[in-house]
């Protein structure tokens, strides 16, 4: 008589359910690393999307649970650059691979602090005009683009695209006066 | 380039607006030095940050909803004409906008604080036809001319609005909700961890409008309006009012009485009402979303960002999607047997673990006979009766840990005691194979949520205990019918049984052949595992 294969003994390997958890916790930053790239929000979706599907497919590469974030990222790394190098995307590139690297490092540094800025950023877009959270929400929530805002508006797009730089300038500013107070 | 400029360029790539020029500066900046990357790392938290607040948050749908009903029919004004004139391009475009010192307001809270005019024209002249504005509302760009009142008059009227402006005040402060006061209580818990993990929330802890993030387990809170929500973790969730909830990841069911009919939950991509029901809703980290309903109907909504809504009905027994992309499938499908949603805190002190090919029903199956339910590369397991008092010494059983198969033959542990109380669940392997493919198996694991007393594996037993262990409306094999149990060598092929050490696990290789159907004698695999039964009890995590 004898006991069955006890998997936890190797390094190597994690459940599913260990998987959904961990991915749980890192999708968002793995998203914000793509959309901090892909500018196209139903692009940078596609893209996670797929990291989440390769993630699930080579269950045999799953690394140890300390490297789970960075393996992820690098697969993120890896979509984003093949949806570059798809032709019929078209996007503007601004990035060379160092630099895609250099990022995927420092979102994965950023990692522990994550759900920190996401609270000092609730916070501080509590304190922005109910008008200037009408303008983020026509560029994040409908994802008009500056120039389709203002042609509805009957303004010019520069004025948009100032607006809008204005806004996220206050809400940096914001944010780390509030991390530094909760330091 | 100075700093200033980087941060225009870096802004204008985010909001997918940059010239081809500007990305070639651009390009080469960051190319410069690894701290421009990082500079531009720091800016980007701030975009994606504001895209996952606003889209995940009450500034994503919520916020959606309250525009499009906005609507120039309304007659509500949205001036932000008037903000956007307070920045001039001609000033510094990096310096930061002033944020208001006042005190905090709830994002959910903010989307109450709409200014309402009449909907009256303040003129009836051509000068002032009302213009539509970005928000799809009227607005007036032309000041209506007065003529000029007496000095006293006006003295009189400014007096008079402040006077009105300060009772609009206070009717405006007394309509708002109180967003620090509790909308719902924690009634119960299994297991439930909260994010932190420190958390000790004792039942009937009240929960204030917030997020809130589990980590594993289940709790059941109930809203003020009376909606019972089960939470099963991980999932992340906010709670918007005594009658809305936003579930960002995760799995919840949610029960509805009359006085909470409109429950709502909204999730990144589709928003669900119910409308008098029960039914479960589960975000996928994309944010797929899925909605079963087990009695009643809801409205399911897709979200598509700037484009419209779209929406299903959903019936009783029917299940439907929205995709990662806001549109809601067309074709909706029944619930299978086999769905991922415990529905009440009850269910969830029976829930199973499984792995490998075998799936949980936990619709039990109406009949387990003969050619009732044959599966293609995978077996069932099902709940059968609950707290069964056995009234006499139950033999035949395998209870100590370790492998019993043809080359380990240990079939014997000791009998369960008379007085023990146990819960039943029946595993059942038929496969749907044809006299040309001899040969079919299936390898399994499930986790029980108790210890196992019992794992009635013998032919015989089974239908011996088919009348204790058995469901009222499950229709079971009998005698003349068909051979079940585990086989040693002997049968329809071999089997393998493991029960793991932590006495609450086992692992099955099941095998059926046909050799047996040739000779008109039917075959298939069954095990009957019976566990501790061990009522809930709802303490506080």
């Amino acid at each position: 008589m004898h006991g069955p294969p006890d998997n936890r003994e190797n390094a190597n390997w994690m459940d599913t359910e260990s998987v959904a958890r961990r991915w749980t916790k890192v999708y968002p930053t793995v998203l914000a690393y793509v959309r901090s790239m892909v500018s196209r929000h139903e692009d940078a979706e596609d893209i996670v999307q797929q990291v989440a599907l390769a993630i699930l497919a080579d269950d045999a590469e799953r690394p140890a649970v300390h490297h789970f974030n960075a393996w992820v990222l690098g697969i993120a790394r890896n979509k984003v650059l093949q949806y570059w190098r798809d032709d019929k995307y078209k996007r503007v590139v601004v990035f060379n691979s160092e630099a895609v690297d250099r990022l995927a490092a420092f979102y994965l540094d950023n990692l522990p602090k994550h759900s920190r800025v996401t609270e000092a950023l609730e916070h501080c877009l509590a304190r922005l005009t109910q008008r200037a959270r009408h303008l983020l929400e026509l560029r994040y929530v409908r994802d008009m683009k500056p120039q389709a805002i203002g042609e509805r508006m009957n303004l010019s797009s520069r004025g948009i695209s100032v607006t809008l730089c204005r806004i996220r300038e206050s809400l940096r500013t914001c944010i780390g006066q509030r991390m530094q107070q909760a330091d | 380039m100075t700093k200033e400029q980087a941060i225009q360029l870096i802004y204008a790539y985010l909001d997918d607006s940059l010239s081809e020029q500007d990305a070639a500066r651009l390009r080469d900046w960051l190319a410069e030095s690894p701290d421009h990357v990082t500079f531009y790392g720091e800016l980007s938290l701030v975009h994606t940050g504001i895209h996952r607040v606003l889209e995940v948050r009450d500034l994503g749908h919520s916020m959606h909803t309250l525009l499009k009903a906005e609507d120039s029919a309304t007659g509500d004004v949205v001036d932000l004409e008037s903000v956007l004139a307070q920045y001039s391009p001609e000033q510094n475009p990096t310096d930061p906008i002033p944020l208001r010192d006042l005190p905090e307001i709830d994002a959910a809270a903010a989307r109450k604080n709409v200014k309402r005019r009449p909907a009256a024209r303040p003129a009836d002249d051509e000068d002032n036809e009302p213009v539509v504005n970005m928000f799809g509302v009227r607005v007036y760009r032309k000041t209506v001319e007065r003529t000029a009142a007496p000095r006293s008059t006006r003295r009189f009227m400014a007096a008079a609005v402040v006077l009105l402006a300060v009772l609009a005040g206070v009717w405006w402060v007394n309509q708002l909700p109180a967003w620090d006061q509790p909308v719902a209580t924690l009634q119960g818990n299994n297991g439930l961890v909260w994010e932190d993990g420190g958390t000790q929330w004792p039942l009937n802890s009240r929960l204030k409008p917030g997020r809130y993030t589990t980590t594993a387990g289940f709790g059941e809170i109930v809203f003020d309006r009376g909606a019972t929500v089960l939470l099963q973790g991980p999932c992340e969730f906010i709670i918007a009012n005594d009658n809305e909830l936003t579930l960002t990841s995760g799995k919840i069911a949610a029960q509805i009485t009359p006085s909470a009919v409109n429950f709502t939950v909204n999730t990144p991509r589709a928003k669900v009402v119910d409308l008098g029901t029960e039914f479960c809703v589960a975000v996928a980290p994309n944010g797929t979303t899925l909605t079963a309903v087990f009695d009643g109907t809801v409205d399911l909504a897709g979200f598509k960002g700037a484009k419209d809504h779209n929406n299903v009905l959903l019936g009783a027994g029917w299940q439907g999607t929205v995709d990662h992309k806001g549109r809601v499938e067309p074709a909706t499908t029944q619930i299978p047997p086999d769905h991922a949603f415990t529905r009440s805190l009850a269910e969830s002190h029976h829930e199973l673990a499984v792995d490998g090919q075998v799936k949980w029903y936990r619709r039990p199956p109406a009949n387990v006979r003969l050619d009732a339910l044959k599966t293609k590369g995978y077996a069932v397991v099902f709940a059968e009766r609950r707290g069964v008092v056995l009234d006499e010494v139950f033999e035949n059983v395998l209870v100590d840990a370790g492998t019993y198969g043809e080359e380990d033959l240990h079939w014997y542990s000791e009998p369960i005691p008379k007085g023990t109380v146990v819960d039943s669940y029946l595993v059942h392997y038929e496969p749907d194979i044809t006299l040309d493919e001899p040969t079919a198996s299936v390898s399994l694991t499930i986790a029980f949520p108790r210890p196992i007393r019992g794992v009635v594996w013998h032919n015989k037993s089974l239908f011996a205990s088919d009348g204790r262990f058995g469901l009222p409306r499950t229709e079971y094999p009998t005698w003349d019918s068909q051979v079940r149990g585990i086989d040693t060598g002997i049968g329809d092929g071999t089997d393998d049984l493991i029960i793991h050490p932590d006495g609450r696990t086992i692992t099955l290789h099941l095998e059926v052949n046909n050799n047996a159907r040739r000779n008109n004698v039917i075959f298939c695999d069954q095990v009957r595992v019976l566990i501790e039964s061990d009522p809930p009890s709802n303490e506080g995590s």
